[in-house]
């Protein structure tokens, strides 16, 4: 067996506002209007028109858009974009310092084609800010690029031909980092893309939310490079990677077994058209069909018997998989039938024209009878394909760790200038800047800040995983160091834990802020986090609520001579749990103690 | 160097191959094999290695397009439509090859043939009337051979030009359409083929006037057919930058079927064209920053001045004088409104009684630069003293007499 070579790209989404407008970057459902349009490839730069963007214009697709509050003309394609958000530059030039890449004297913004719907431009703004670096984590690994895009529209839904996406994600930058095939094992990919993502996060650029770090899987096992979309969480890059491999094993065992008894004759697979055979059928699939109005179609699957589904063969799947970008959901097949209500006579009737011959299979399509030859022409040529142990192609992850076929792998023109921006250049003044937020590997910048903050490794490594980091620089700026570790490593983690809740960062700065402006943060901050929990405030309102206010020296004193009138024994560490079961507000042991001093005293 | 010439160069310690694409300045572009474009310093680039290989560029060029019965004739006169960019040079030259707009006239291959003839490439900003005469001859010459005529032109300009198309067509056998794009249509988002297609349709109708064809609104469905002088361009890069002002709206193509909404003239048996222009008309601004003696300046020596007023067609007292002198002179003045939207009358308020008392007159709802065109083309093709009552009665659709609360 070929060696396993995987390469990763990394996607992250920053929080600087959109790359080429002035929209802020986040998800939204608030939707002020919507408008459609349909896309046609162009040719490239070269001349050549993009194989990728002709294949999506075969599917005649038409894109409805929900307009939302983050979007302008520039997200509607209405106004030409405005000039790159230079947050953004700075970002993924620090980064691919980091990365040790080759960088160059202008940022040139490209015109990637897209044609699925999901750039209202029809092409996906992209630069290239870094090329051919290495970094160093527990081995080199080589990193192909470091690219700054903008993100694409989000598909909100599908209706046949009809694809309805948001604007809200389209346009907020995303930084893409391209690593070599240096990774040998599912679990090393795994580490490189955890580490990565820290070295990203660390930019303190990144935007919050679930879908803000996304992976793509590059895989190659000797049937070519297979590239698998939209990983979107680290803890599942592992499954993908063993059942993809588990999938190319079995289908190239499959096919190999096809080939061996005389391959996959295309010419033979003739459609004939059965729907009057089905006519009385139960089948609900098929009645459904006939309801839509769809002929159904039986053909043969030449040398496929046993191997469409049967164990660990899944070829039928494979076939049925480059179906449905062209709206078809499935085939029946041969190893699958009879089944779905079809009976056994039913096959024996729409298989009769068929001229099956040993192994042979058939398959039954339900579809209107001005697209079948189009379909049939799809699918025997990529059966032809898989045929000569070629795998190479698009797919995408699903949530189950499996992947799904999704279009052929991009050609290589599909890229031409972005006439609209003019080149960004990098000065010696923007290089010097972006250093000093140039992050290192995670080790470094553990080590880089546990020096800063005269804080324990520990302390740090906890802060920069919890993506902790940012805030806590903040924080520093107005409290002591080690309090404001304690705040986001102690306080909050454990407020969090026993209300079952998540304190909001930003809440979290303001409270300390304006706490710690008063003298009583370290008293005051996890009452104030209640009240603010339990009765869906803001920092704002609650900040003279009298229950997070410290009981003062004299009313302490009161406390004890009320305490002392009713028990006169005690020690200090009775006395101090006594007053705190006694007042609903905080009360700082040092005080108390002093308080108690002074009684004796007397 | 040659354009796309493959190339090897040493770069800041590290070897990269691409293909050249130019030098400015002290920069130089390679698109690398990846498909990128960097940018390079002159300075730390060493070229290592260039070959060149003369591609086999597409020569043939392909001037008609589908099969259906009606014959259309399409002129290209340049703009953003039937351009595309040479990214080597950043030139932009124009598009024969019909091809490269066929996606908005696939749907009609059985109706139409449609013929493509370059006859110029300007940038519609830089359009002067001798363009429009020169259009307006190419256009009446294809008249007679053909079933319909789509133009496609520059939006900046494209109204000035069928407008005055507009007036010089007096009759005519066939539509004449007007098209043009606010994205190239070498984007996949162009809005180019959705407007070609529009005009197409619409140059199979029976229509026997000058008209447009545009984006009703930001979606790719329906095309608005509009009345050329009751048209302007109202945005600087929106789709549906072209709208008409008021009433104009010929009607509607909607998934290469045409809707009729108002029609005006059908097809005439005959083709009458009038295409004399007298260049002497000035359109003035005017705003409370202006200066009668400017004004004067340059009013005098043009034998019609059409001033865009304010409100119900208003100029400030100061240039009651100058306007004295000028129509005493035998100059024309007459007075618009930058409202665009409504009539021009010049009897509510007494600013407009001493306007007319100095010799000016209004005319109507006719938007402003359609009057000077109107202008231009009723001095060189009428009688001087019918001037006024040819330019204040409605000819072409461009000023007409009532105005309802339709659709705008």
């Amino acid at each position: 067996m070929t060696e396993l070579k995987i390469g990763l790209e990394i996607h992250v989404q920053l929080n600087t506002g959109k790359l080429f407008c002035d929209c802020e970057s986040y998800i939204t459902d608030t939707v002020i209007g919507s408008f459609q349009r349909t896309l046609y490839p162009t040719s490239g730069e070269l001349g050549k028109t993009d194989r990728a963007a002709l294949f999506e214009l075969s599917r005649g697709r038409i894109f409805n858009y929900a307009i939302t509050d983050n979007s302008c003309l520039v997200e509607m394609d209405e106004e030409p974009p405005h000039p790159i958000n230079k947050k953004a530059v700075g970002t993924a030039l620090a980064l691919s310092i980091a990365l040790n890449c080759l960088t160059f004297q202008k940022i040139s913004v490209m015109r990637k084609i897209v044609v699925d719907g999901s750039n209202t431009t029809g092409f996906q703004r992209t630069s290239l800010v870094g090329l051919n670096g290495t970094v160093k984590f527990h081995k080199r690994i080589g990193i192909t690029s470091v690219c700054l895009e903008e993100d694409s529209a989000r598909k909100i839904s599908q209706d046949g031909n009809t694809v309805l996406y948001s604007l809200d994600r389209l346009g907020i930058p995303l930084i893409e980092i391209s690593t070599e095939p240096d990774i040998e094992s599912a679990e090393e990919a795994v580490d490189v893309a955890r580490e990565l993502g820290y070295m990203v996060m660390s930019t303190g650029m990144v935007k919050q939310g679930a879908d803000s770090i996304r992976q793509d899987v590059n895989l190659s096992l000797g049937f070519g490079r297979v590239e698998i979309k939209g990983v979107s969480r680290l803890n599942i890059i592992k499954e993908i990677i063993e059942k993809e491999i588990e999938r190319q094993n079995n289908l190239g065992a499959a096919l190999i077994l096809m080939k061996e008894r005389g391959g996959f004759e295309a010419s033979r697979v003739v459609p004939i058209d059965v729907t009057s055979l089905l006519s009385r059928t139960k089948s609900k699939i098929i009645l459904t069909a006939l309801n839509r109005k769809e002929s159904i179609y039986s053909f043969l699957l030449p040398n496929l018997e046993g191997l469409l589904k049967n164990d660990k063969y899944k070829v039928g799947r494979e076939v049925a998989d480059c179906l449905k970008p062209f709206g078809v959901n499935g085939i029946l097949h041969g190893d699958e039938l009879p089944g779905y209500g079809i009976t056994e006579n039913e096959v024996k009737e729409i298989t009769a024209h068929l001229a099956l011959k040993e192994n042979d299979s058939f398959a039954l399509i339900a579809v209107e009878s001005d697209r079948v030859g189009e379909l049939i022409k799809v699918m025997n040529e990529r059966i032809k394909k898989l045929e000569k142990l070629d795998f190479s192609e698009t797919r995408a992850a699903n949530i189950d760790g499996t992947t799904h076929y999704l279009r052929p792998l991009p050609g290589r023109e599909r890229m031409y200038p972005e006439t609209d921006i003019p080149g960004f250049e990098i000065t010696k003044n923007l290089l010097k800047e972006t250093k000093e937020i140039a992050p290192g590997t995670l080790d470094e910048q553990i080590e880089k800040m546990s020096r800063k903050y005269s804080i324990s490794q520990q302390d740090s490594s906890t802060l920069i995983r919890n993506g902790d980091r940012e805030i806590y620089e903040e924080i520093c700026g107005f409290i002591d160091y080690k309090l404001a570790a304690r705040i986001l490593i102690h306080i909050v983690p454990q407020f969090e834990r026993e209300t079952n809740t998540v304190v909001e960062r930003s809440v979290l700065l303001d409270l300390c802020r304006a706490l710690s402006e008063r003298g009583t943060l370290k008293l005051s901050l996890e009452p104030a986090l209640r009240i603010i929990n339990e009765e869906k405030k803001v920092p704002v309102d609650i900040l003279d609520d009298i229950r997070i206010k410290p009981l003062s020296k004299d009313e302490i004193l009161e406390l004890i001579n009320a305490e002392m009138s009713e028990e006169p024994e005690f020690n200090e560490k009775v006395m101090l749990s006594r007053l705190k079961k006694k007042s609903n507000r905080p009360l700082d042991p040092m005080v108390v103690m002093a308080a108690l001093k002074e009684i004796h005293k007397a | 160097m040659q354009f796309g010439s493959k190339v090897k160069v040493r770069y800041r310690g590290s070897e990269l191959s691409g293909r050249f694409i130019n030098k400015s300045g002290k920069s130089i572009v390679l698109k690398l094999d990846n498909g990128y474009n960097i940018t390079l310093s002159d300075e730390e680039c060493e070229f290592l290695s260039s070959t060149y290989e003369d591609s086999e560029g597409e020569t043939d060029i392909v001037e008609s397009y589908g099969t259906g019965p009606l014959n259309i004739m399409m002129l290209h006169t340049g703009g953003t439509i039937a351009s595309r960019v040479d990214y080597a040079t950043g030139a932009v030259t124009p598009v024969q090859d019909l091809r490269f707009l066929s996606p908005g006239l696939r749907n009609l291959q059985k109706k139409v043939t449609v013929h493509s003839k370059v006859i110029d490439n300007v940038l519609s900003e830089n359009m002067v009337p001798d363009h429009w005469q020169r259009i307006a001859t190419e256009v009446a010459r294809h008249m007679k051979s053909f079933d319909g005529i789509v133009v496609t032109h520059g939006t900046d300009t494209m109204t000035y030009t069928s407008s005055a198309l507009s007036f010089m067509f007096e009759e005519q056998t066939v539509p004449v359409v007007f098209t043009g794009s606010q994205r190239s249509s070498d984007r996949p988002s162009s809005d180019a083929f959705h407007n070609i297609e529009g005009a197409v349709v619409a140059s199979t109708q029976n229509i026997g006037e000058v008209c447009i064809s545009s984006h009703l609104d930001t979606s790719d469905s329906t095309m608005n057919i509009l009345r050329a002088v009751r048209s302007r361009k109202m945005h600087s890069s929106k789709r549906n930058a072209i709208s008409s002002v008021g009433s104009g709206l010929i009607g509607e193509v909607q998934a290469g079927e045409f809707r009729k909404v108002d029609i005006r003239k059908p097809r005439s048996d005959r083709n009458v064209i009038k295409s004399k222009l007298e260049k002497d008309v000035l359109l003035y601004y005017f705003s409370p920053m202006s200066r009668p003696e400017d004004f004067l300046t340059i009013a005098q020596g043009n034998k019609v001045s059409v001033i865009i007023g304010t409100g119900l067609g208003h100029i400030g007292d100061r240039f009651l004088e100058p306007i004295k002198e000028l129509t005493e002179q035998g100059s024309e003045v007459i007075i618009t409104s930058q409202t665009l939207f409504g009539e021009i009358n010049l009897n509510v308020y007494s600013t407009g009684i001493k306007l007319q008392e100095a010799g000016a007159f209004s005319v109507g709802r006719i938007l402003p630069e359609v009057a000077a065109i109107k202008a231009m083309w009723v001095l060189a093709n009428f009688k001087s003293e019918d001037f006024r009552n040819i330019m204040q009665s409605d000819i072409r659709g461009e000023n007409p007499s009532r105005e309802t609360l339709d659709r705008t």
